[in-house]
């Protein structure tokens, strides 16, 4: 929590934070087609389980951007949490499926694979929607608990020491780094 | 002198005589009480019959209001119900006028009809909502047989399940392939024709696909919030009663007119009561 705290204290990383929930979400709810921008405009199709999935992985994406940047900064990030947070990521977007999704339909298509290649793929990625999000969601909570580890011991913060001092040391510490 | 005096004999024979009519006054009692006692039993049995008979009666009828009462409720609603009419046909128009259709190329054939190919799946909240504007549409042209009512994954978007249906007609073919049901078990496949239709039609591997008199269909062709959350019942209701004000029914109606349009364009505007009307005259003048 410390290390929370220590990074949560800075307005930029909150707002880093906030984009990249908001960003997240939009993402996966549109990937999802619970969000669907077409010729009619905007509209929006209340699917229950996609919404929560979507914003639990979201929320977790957000909390772990900003800690990431920092643990980077103090070169305290390994690349286990960085890729355990890309791969939560991806994860999530391949569970956001519903019936026409859009990111990976178009890398495939721009691969050269056909159309009916793509369905017989997003039809399997549709059954298997839910053990898709819940290993999205293992792996960014497993990169967020890691990265606050990774601080707590990288500048020994404890609740003992006042937070001005930790964050003077840590400023310290990414000069050197630097 | 007479001698009135009775002998005991006499008098032992006029005891017996008493004894006999006695003896036979209860046997009558007795008789008379036994008819009495079988009629009050045959009465009870009566009784009995006709308690338990309409009892029975009564428990089949409460079962029978309940399982129409469930009925009316479930997935699958009778195939009158569902084959009755989605009301007349109105003049509403899409916006453009052949919606979310682009044109694709040269329509699809099928025995000298034109053909109209759906791609998609039960579970699809999108392929649920565009079968209103099909069966609307295909309704003018023919008629559909074993079409029950179901719904998307999550029962959210009522629609019509037309994977057991028939449909007739003299004008129009109607290829509907769902892939995968509700649960997502594996239901049709598509033939070597359907499937290179399909990945020139669809790159992207999308569903539903819908294509009819040389335009295609990817995705909705309206606004599903619209219908999501009401009943099956409700939608055919507001389908019959046809309000313009319901953006719903104009939605559904306009995709419906599309439709028709791109199939009387293929066919040489074939049957005229159905491509003489303004709407369908309106809208085919705008096509390629």
């Amino acid at each position: 929590m410390a290390a929370l705290r220590l990074v949560y204290r800075s307005p930029w990383n909150v707002l880093l934070a906030l984009a990249a929930f908001v960003a997240m979400t939009l993402f996966y709810l549109w990937s999802s087609q619970v969000l669907v921008v077409g010729r009619q405009g905007v509209s929006f199709l209340v699917q229950k389980q996609y919404i929560a999935a979507a914003l639990i992985m979201a929320l977790l994406f957000g909390l772990v951007v900003p800690l990431l940047v920092y643990a980077a900064r103090l070169a305290a990030a390994s690349a286990s949490q960085t890729s355990g947070t890309a791969l939560g990521a991806v994860f999530g977007a391949l569970s956001m499926t519903c019936c026409a999704p859009v990111i990976l339909p178009a890398i495939l298509s721009l691969l050269g694979f056909s159309g009916t290649t793509i369905l017989s793929l997003n039809l399997t990625l549709n059954r298997f929607w839910m053990p898709l999000a819940v290993a999205g969601i293992i792996l960014l909570t497993y990169s967020s608990v890691s990265v606050v580890q990774s601080l707590n011991r990288e500048c020994n913060v404890d609740s003992s020491t006042d937070s001005a001092s930790t964050e003077r040391e840590i400023e310290s510490r990414s000069a050197v780094h630097r | 002198m007479r001698n009135t005096a009775q002998s005991p004999e006499s008098k032992s024979g006029r005891k017996s005589d008493k004894q006999s009519r006695r003896l036979q006054q209860q046997t009558l009692q007795r008789e008379k009480e036994a008819a009495r006692q079988k009629v009050r039993q045959a009465t009870r049995r009566k009784r009995l019959a006709l308690t338990i008979g309409g009892g029975i009666l009564a428990a089949a009828a409460l079962a029978g209001a309940v399982a129409l009462a469930l009925r009316g409720n479930a997935t699958s609603v009778s195939e009158n119900a569902v084959a009755a009419s989605l009301g007349a046909p109105t003049s509403d128009i899409a916006s453009p006028p052949t919606g979310a259709f682009n044109h694709v190329g040269a329509p699809l054939y099928q025995g000298g009809k034109p053909e109209l190919l759906f791609i998609g799946a039960q579970y699809c909240p999108h392929c649920a909502g565009q079968r209103w504007a099909i069966v609307k549409a295909l309704n003018q042209f023919g008629t559909f047989s074993n079409v029950t009512s179901s719904a998307n994954d999550d029962g959210t978007i009522p629609t019509f399940n037309l994977h057991d249906a028939t449909y007739t007609s003299k004008y129009v073919a109607l290829v509907h392939k769902d892939l995968e049901d509700r649960s997502h078990n594996t239901l049709d496949s598509l033939s070597s024709d359907e499937q290179s239709i399909f990945s020139q039609l669809d790159p992207s591997g999308g569903i539903p696909l819908i294509t009819v008199g040389g335009y295609a269909l990817l995705g909705d062709g309206y606004d599903l919030s619209f219908i999501q959350g009401k009943s099956f019942n409700a939608v055919q209701r507001a389908m019959q009663r046809g309000n313009r004000s319901d953006p719903l029914v104009a939605a559904v109606n306009g995709e419906a007119n599309s439709i028709t349009a791109f199939i009387c364009h293929a066919d040489k505007m074939q049957p005229q009561p159905v491509c003489s009307r303004p709407v369908i005259r309106s809208i085919v003048s705008h096509l390629q």
